[in-house]
């Protein structure tokens, strides 16, 4: 006891000074130790420094994790570009939509507890959603169009939540009348709580028919709430106490502590409008702990977290799922003939799960079907997503890697993810 | 034995005669028999005696084969004439025109420069080339007096570079006879040898594209809009990226855009056809043309093209120099056409047993057809083997399977699908472990 207690008292007291990889993943050798050419690497500074030079991004951190180790872990440009501050390793991201697997983690690990089922109606949890409405665009004579409320062919499940085939939507990707709802409705308001959130939703029409669209939308902040009232805990608190806390993540959270301010990555002024795209402070706690987009990470705790699925649910001893949970979620969950909602898939960079580019959705992440057809480097059996804050990572079961992008540019989101792609991969030579 | 005592003979020949680099003398090292590398020496004899009843059926003028197997030669011989005409002997080490073979050298260009973040291949090929922002798709109608006219249609999306390397761009080739579209390639001297990339794209960006891009496999010059896609990437002229970035690091010494003069006594050249009494029109390996074509320009020997077979066995790599990484090359040797992917009315009889499609059991990588399935194709392969060949007679195929790769060079293009049977017949029969 008294061992374990001087450890702890140690870690606190170096607490702020230690930077954030040192509890990281070991640190490889050398990159070659791991199969990667450092020579190859170089290739991916040089891009990502030519990037800031150009001003395109503000700064970058970026992460390369092989065989369990950190074969690569470097810093590029500015954390804060206009008070010239240098970007760090250990520099603190807001991770948007990457916060999505790590909520839905948290919903598996309440099944392995038998406290839910995925396949349970969403409404037995959250009984608001029992008798939700679809809205049906119909024109009339007259040209105009009216929304009729047709009932539900089933209702939407958990398992339709995590796959993002609830029949939910955003608001902001598409023009039909349901999203306009959404945004006069306020669904995204920060100043809202998870409570509040769903009851706002649940007198909403749904977009589709549960389990008959995909489409990218606000299902993993019903999830999130759907973790309150199953754990009986705020989501930050369940996740900082089952998940973030074990795992040693220790500046992923939905805000971080006033002292790591000076760690806080910052998006640089569009030199168009002269004006920085809208990032909140996250050192003040915030009142809507957003289940689909509400946290903070560094490069070194999303390596980690990505190890943990490489793991098949463990990561230094502590195990959070198993090995058949994690195979669940990995695999592709979209029936064959689903639909991606138009415009998601024509785009020719877009993440949408079709067929078109051999990917598919599991339970909290885009899952790659092949190596083929797709315009991205990577591997058949590899998930991966994004946030819309500039952040990406890849989790490769057949590579042994893990690869995080941090970057606060939310307009080169696109171009950064299919560069990092082909910069890593390039870099494997065993 | 009996075969390789003409090999060694061979390769003795060559060096008395004191060429200063004979192609395959820095080439793979030659396998002691066939049986080495689990090929039946035999069984080979059919291949042998098939090719030479070609010749001495007047159905080609000659041929080189060749033979590799984990990482070795087991098999190359020469046949017929160089150049029937004048009576003189095919060498192991001729010079062919490879036509479209120069189609997988482009490719690997491209994605060199994708490995060093300067091009994407998610990319709208507009991002390089600003002129293909808008083209349009032409749409033949035929009005009720029997009058054809072609309706323009907005593209749905804009062509990415990776529809250009896996044919899905919706561009084409000139043909005549086969609809105004694809006469107004003729029309606009698309493949005119005094021209420059810079000019021959700026007249591609006129035409109307035959398909929508992404819906249809349709064989076309986009391996053509490649090669100008590397020159305004690096800064440099095609040819110059390709010696300097390629064949030179692989030392493919005789693979080019032209043969040097020097080199002009080991020119492969094609025979009159008896029937027409004419000779198919190739330009002459030792012709250095304006236009560098990315699609088809390029001329090798069976030597120079085994080490670039080699290269892709050994995941991107040969000798110690690595161009790409094993993970470009996954991704190029996957198929890339996505199911229910059309293809272009015109491409059945042109490709037969080689076509791309589903049920052939093929599809098309990025830069080379790939196979996806045992059964469907009514030739010999394996899953996962890659190919491609040119227009003039050449040909060959990747069997990472069976660690085994085949050339065939010929200057015969009449001839060129039933010896790609007879290839792929005669090459797996023989293996023989």
């Amino acid at each position: 006891m008294r061992r374990v207690s001087i450890v702890v008292v140690a870690v606190l007291m170096l607490g702020a000074a230690a930077p954030a990889w040192a509890q990281g993943l070991p640190r490889a050798a050398t990159p070659e130790a791991v199969g990667l050419s450092s020579e190859r690497l170089k290739r991916l500074g040089e891009a990502m420094r030519t990037g800031v030079d150009r001003g395109d991004v503000p700064g970058a951190v970026v992460l390369i994790a092989r065989n369990g180790k950190t074969a690569y872990l470097e810093a590029f440009g500015f954390r804060d570009r206009e008070a010239t501050a240098p970007m760090k390793a250990d520099a603190i991201f807001r991770i948007a939509s990457m916060t999505k697997p790590i909520v839905s983690l948290a919903i598996m690990m309440l099944a392995e507890e038998g406290r839910l089922a995925i396949a349970q109606p969403v409404s037995r949890y959250l009984p608001e959603f029992k008798d939700v409405k679809v809205g049906v665009e119909k024109k009339k004579e007259d040209g105009t169009i009216d929304l009729d409320l047709v009932p539900l062919q089933r209702e939407m499940t958990v398992h339709d939540l995590l796959r993002h085939t609830s029949g939910l939507t955003y608001g902001v990707f598409g023009n039909a009348r349901v999203d306009k709802m959404y945004l006069e409705a306020g669904v995204l308001d920060r100043n809202q709580t998870n409570v509040e959130f769903v009851t706002k939703l649940a007198r909403l029409p749904l977009k589709h028919q549960p389990g008959t669209i995909w489409e990218y939308g606000v299902s993993t902040d019903v999830l999130g709430r759907i973790v309150e009232v199953v754990s009986g805990l705020p989501l930050d608190q369940f996740i900082a106490e089952r998940i973030t806390g074990p795992l040693r993540m220790p500046d992923t959270a939905f805000w971080v502590d006033g002292t790591k301010k000076g760690r806080v990555a910052e998006p640089q002024k569009d030199p168009q409008t002269g004006k920085r795209p809208p990032a909140r402070d996250v050192t003040e706690k915030p009142t809507w702990m957003s289940g689909g987009g509400g946290m903070v990470a560094t490069a070194a705790d999303y390596g980690r977290f990505g190890q943990l699925w490489l793991n098949n649910g463990t990561l230094e001893g502590t195990r959070l799922i198993s090995r058949k949970t994690v195979e669940l979620m990995t695999s592709d969950h979209l029936p064959p003939g689903l639909t991606v909602s138009p415009g998601a898939a024509l785009s020719p960079n877009s993440l949408a799960p079709t067929p078109e580019r051999a990917l598919g959705f599991g339970l909290g992440f885009a899952v790659r079907q092949g190596t083929g057809r797709s315009p991205m480097y990577g591997s058949g059996g590899e998930f991966f997503w994004a946030g819309a804050a500039g952040t990406n990572f890849i989790i490769d079961p057949k590579e042994k890697l893990v690869a995080v992008l941090m970057i606060q540019s939310p307009a080169q989101m696109n171009p950064y993810r299919n560069l990092m792609r082909q910069l890593v991969y390039q870099a494997i030579i065993d | 034995m009996n075969v390789m005592r003409p090999l060694v003979a061979a390769v003795l020949v060559v060096l008395v005669a004191g060429m200063p680099t004979t192609p395959y003398a820095q080439g793979l090292t030659l396998t002691k028999a066939p049986e080495d590398v689990g090929l039946s020496g035999e069984r080979l004899k059919r291949l042998s005696s098939i090719m030479k009843a070609g010749v001495d059926k007047g159905e080609i003028p000659g041929a080189v084969v060749l033979i590799g197997r984990n990482g070795k030669v087991a098999y190359l011989e020469a046949f017929g004439f160089r150049d029937r005409e004048t009576k003189a002997p095919m060498k192991a080490d001729a010079i062919f025109r490879i036509a479209s073979m120069t189609k997988p050298v482009v490719s690997l260009a491209v994605m060199m420069l994708a490995e060093e973040g300067k091009l994407a291949i998610g990319n709208p090929v507009s991002r390089y080339l600003p002129a293909f922002k808008d083209l349009k798709v032409g749409v033949v109608k035929k009005n009720g007096d029997g009058a054809v006219e072609v309706v323009q249609q907005a593209a749905r999306r804009e062509m990415t570079v990776q529809d250009l390397l896996r044919h899905t761009s919706g561009l084409t080739y000139g043909a005549p006879n086969l609809g105004p579209l694809k006469q107004a390639y003729l029309d606009a001297k698309l493949m005119d040898p005094g021209q420059t990339n810079e000019e021959m794209v700026a007249k591609l960006a006129t035409l109307a594209l035959v398909h929508q891009p992404g819906t249809t496999w349709e064989y076309s010059m986009s391996t053509d809009v490649l090669g100008r896609i590397v020159e305004v990437v690096s800064g440099m002229p095609l040819d110059r990226f390709i010696a300097d970035r390629i064949t030179k690091p692989l030392k493919l010494a005789d693979t080019g855009f032209s043969a040097d003069v020097s080199k002009q006594d080991r020119a492969a050249l094609p025979q009159k056809d008896p029937a027409s009494g004419q000779t198919p029109s190739i330009p002459a390996a030792t012709a250095d043309l304006k236009w560098k074509s990315g699609g088809g320009g390029m001329v090798s020997t069976a030597a120079d093209y085994a080490r670039f077979c080699q290269f892709w066995l050994n995941g991107g790599q040969l000798d110690g120099v690595r161009l790409v990484s094993r993970k470009t090359v996954e991704l190029m040797t996957s198929d890339h056409l996505p199911p229910g992917t059309a293809i272009g009315p015109d491409m059945t009889p042109a490709f037969q047993a080689l076509l791309p499609s589903p049920d052939m059991g093929q599809g098309f990588g990025l830069g080379f057809a790939v196979r996806t399935e045992a059964g469907r194709n009514p030739l010999h392969g394996s899953v996962g083997d890659y190919y491609w060949g040119g227009a003039y007679g050449t040909y060959f195929w990747i069997d990472p399977k069976e660690k085994l790769f085949a050339i065939l060079m010929m200057q015969a293009p009449a001839q060129r699908l039933p010896y790609r049977y007879l290839m792929r017949e005669l090459v797996y029969q023989a293996v023989a472990n």
